[in-house]
């Protein structure tokens, strides 16, 4: 399997962050390259530093339900990089949320490649990695 | 028995009185005697002086006698006449002294015998020497009667001499007795009376002491009294202290009887609520599958407007059927007008008889007229039910209105609790599985358990927010009270003082138009309390932190003011979320989100509302508005 792949995790639950990545790592082995941010402003900043220099393919999960600065906006902060920047990075949204409108506006978002339900499982990272593989 | 020393004097004094008078009366008897005794002494000796005075007058008589007989001289008649009265006087002296002594009477009364013969005797000679010369005297005493006389007078004398001798002598003795006696008894009463006079003083003195001990103690005892006196009253004061303090202890035991029924009360209640949370987990498992079925029961739906499309189709062709039906139809509508041609002579005829309905129609319309006026105030009165009936509607209106909005909010809120709920359970079962299904090592299992502790620490959290805020959503019925805005500030102050002080805080307050507010005091302090703990924790960083309430009376409205210097809220951003639970604008800040939504709930719960003006780094404004 392709280790090339980074992963960055935007959730401002530590213990969240904590459980992805064991989860990524146990699918993409302990080198796996990945990220976390409790702060987006702190992820927002990082992609700004890191791209498009990065020639990672990279996959980005962000939680919707966050203080300060929601998933949401985040995402409306993100639309202004520039496409080259977008064209590296997938964005998955990851929520606890059941509602539909959620996952409809995720779902309408053109920079959002998937909306996935908390708890996240390892065939889903497995079906991520597939999806990024075939594109 | 007891006798009173005063009383014992008084005897002492009586029986001394009277031995005093006893001796008085014995040295007084005495006294007598010897007077007595001193007189018979006398007397015997005047007796012995008189005898030898008449014995020594006899002789002299005899002597004067015969010188004038001799001289016949009368000189010597004169001492003779002399002698003889001085010796008849002694005789009477000597008859008086001896007048107890028979004896010796009757010796005198022959001495006065003897006497008055010698007498007579001197006369007759003398009477003789003066008639017939001195020879006839000389015959004439030649029988020495004379002497005879003399010499008897001397005897008589003699005996009398002697045998007072005799008495003096015995008289003397008795005296001398009697003086020995009087002076014995002298000595007797001298020294009983020195004894008595000792006695006396010593007793006198020795009550003199005793009195004036008594005197010392009385005056101890009255000073002890007093102190007694002080001393009881005292104690009573203790015994009313006691009393008092035994009544606050029951009062206090009663008290913590009641606190200990009420814990239990309170443990029943929580292990209820336990259940409670037990059950609505499970109802919310339960809600959860009942989602999952609803889905799939619209896809069922979907399938079934398929078949119901399919059913207009054959609609379609069933009406085509319907029009070939009409056409025939129409025929029977042709035969049916010649019919009609029919009917109208027979309406001629009916005319007729409507003219004649037709009277009988006005005759009716009188009585509709009457019966129209009775309608007319019927319909008024039912318009004025349907104003009635309109107002009750616009009422009901406004409920449906606040419950739609009631139910909206409900939503939200049980959505926000799901989301909450989901996002620790969501954790949990994550690393559940990933703890149970994959290799991972020591160190990551011991991270995921912890993860998984935290998780339901947090389940359990938002759990325990839920059923606090229901509490406030069902407990309206709490008793109300009159709260002062000051006390409770000054209250809150007190019970916050360290944050206040360590954080260079200050808390102005100023209600001046009102002051009091007659509602639920445990809201309103947990209202006051939110607000400004709010402001201390989003104060500006290295700034003076100020916090400033007012209270206004507007109409019938209770406005107050709550605002601060602090960090202030982007509300052209956040404006819709700051009541909201859960929701949070200072992550750096520790919080959970809940203190604004719980204000917002008490404040409605209260019959008030709440709203607010913030400006980011220059402050915030929270307005209350109660109705009175």
């Amino acid at each position: 399997m392709n280790t090339d792949v980074r992963f960055i995790l935007v959730d401002d639950d530590e213990i969240h962050n904590i459980l992805h990545d064991i989860i990524i790592k146990s699918i993409l082995g302990k080198g796996a390259d990945i990220e976390t941010f409790t702060e987006p402003e702190k992820g927002l900043e990082f992609i700004q530093k890191n791209y498009p220099e990065s020639s990672d393919r990279t996959v980005l999960l962000l939680d919707l339900d966050m203080p300060k600065i929601s998933g949401w906006e985040f995402l409306a902060r993100y639309d202004e990089f520039s496409d080259e920047i977008k064209m590296q990075i997938s964005i998955y949204v990851l929520s606890i949320s059941l509602d539909r409108r959620d996952s409809n506006k995720a779902g309408h978002n053109k920079n959002v490649r998937g909306f996935i339900s908390k708890p996240l499982t390892a065939k889903m990272i497995l079906s991520i990695a597939g999806n990024e593989f075939e594109n | 028995m007891i006798i009173s020393v005063r009383y014992k004097l008084f005897i002492f004094s009586i029986i001394i009185l009277g031995i005093n008078v006893a001796l008085g009366y014995a040295v007084y008897n005495s006294d007598r005697k010897l007077l007595d005794s001193e007189q018979w002494l006398q007397h015997s000796e005047q007796v012995i002086i008189q005898s030898s005075n008449v014995r020594a007058l006899g002789r002299e008589m005899q002597i004067t006698s015969r010188d004038f007989l001799i001289t016949d001289d009368s000189v010597f008649l004169e001492p003779l006449n002399h002698s003889q009265k001085a010796a008849f006087g002694y005789i009477v002296l000597l008859r008086q002294l001896t007048r107890d002594n028979p004896a010796q009477q009757k010796l005198t009364d022959s001495l006065d015998l003897y006497m008055h013969k010698l007498v007579n005797y001197s006369a007759k000679t003398i009477e003789l020497r003066g008639k017939q010369g001195i020879a006839s005297v000389i015959a004439y005493t030649g029988d020495k009667n004379r002497k005879r006389y003399t010499e008897r007078i001397n005897q008589i004398a003699n005996a009398i001499q002697l045998q007072e001798d005799i008495l003096y002598k015995q008289r003397k003795q008795i005296n001398t007795r009697n003086e020995a006696a009087f002076s014995r008894f002298s000595l007797i009463v001298f020294m009983l009376m020195a004894g008595f006079t000792i006695l006396l003083v010593i007793v006198a003195g020795k009550y003199l002491y005793q009195a004036k001990e008594k005197r010392k103690r009385a005056a101890e005892l009255a000073v002890a009294n007093r102190e007694l006196m002080f001393q009881n009253k005292e104690k009573e004061n203790r015994a009313a202290e006691l009393a008092v303090a035994n009544r606050e202890l029951l009062f206090q035991n009663q008290e913590k009887g009641r606190r200990a029924a009420e814990l239990v009360v309170a443990n029943d209640e929580l292990l209820f609520q336990n259940q409670e949370k037990g059950n609505r987990a499970a109802e919310l498992i339960v809600a959860n599958k009942e989602l999952l079925f609803q889905n799939g029961e619209k896809g069922k739906r979907a399938a079934e407007l398929i078949i119901a499309n399919k059913e207009l189709q054959f609609q379609n062709t069933e009406k085509e059927k319907r029009a070939e039906e009409l056409l025939i139809a129409n025929n029977e509508l042709l035969f049916q007008n010649e019919e009609k041609e029919k009917r109208a002579w027979e309406l001629l005829i009916a005319n007729k008889e409507l003219l004649f309905q037709n009277e009988e129609k006005e005759k009716r319309a009188a009585e509709l007229t009457i019966a129209n006026q009775e309608l007319v105030f019927q319909n008024n009165e039912k318009e004025k039910r349907a104003a009635e009936l309109k107002l009750a509607d616009e009422e009901r209106l406004k409920m449906v209105h606040e419950l739609l909005q009631r139910n909206r909010e409900l939503e939200q809120f049980a959505y926000i609790v799901s989301h909450n709920l989901r996002a620790p359970v969501a954790n949990i079962i994550g690393a559940s599985t990933a703890l149970s299904e994959m290799g991972l090592s020591a160190e990551e299992k011991a991270i995921l358990r912890q993860g998984i502790s935290a998780s339901a620490i947090k389940v359990d959290d938002v759990i325990h927010d839920l059923n606090h805020i229901l509490q406030i959503k069902s407990k309206i019925n709490e008793t109300k009270e009159i709260v002062t805005f000051s006390g409770l500030v000054d209250d809150i102050k007190a019970s916050i003082a360290r944050l206040v002080d360590q954080n260079d805080v200050e808390i102005k307050y100023d209600f001046p138009e009102i002051n009091e507010f007659f509602t639920i005091k445990p809201y309103l302090y947990s209202i006051f309390l939110n607000l400004i703990s709010n402001s201390v924790k989003y104060r500006r960083p290295g700034n003076h932190c100020v916090i400033e309430i007012v209270s206004h009376l507007l109409n019938d409205k209770i406005e107050l003011t709550f605002s601060d210097n602090g960090l202030g809220i982007d509300l052209d951003k956040k404006g819709g979320q700051v009541f909201g639970l859960y929701k949070r604008f200072h992550p750096h800040i520790e919080g959970k989100g809940i203190g604004l939504f719980m204000v917002k709930t008490q404040v409605e719960a209260l019959g008030g509302n709440i709203s607010l003006t913030s400006e980011e780094n220059v402050g915030t404004e929270f307005k209350i508005e109660f109705g009175i």
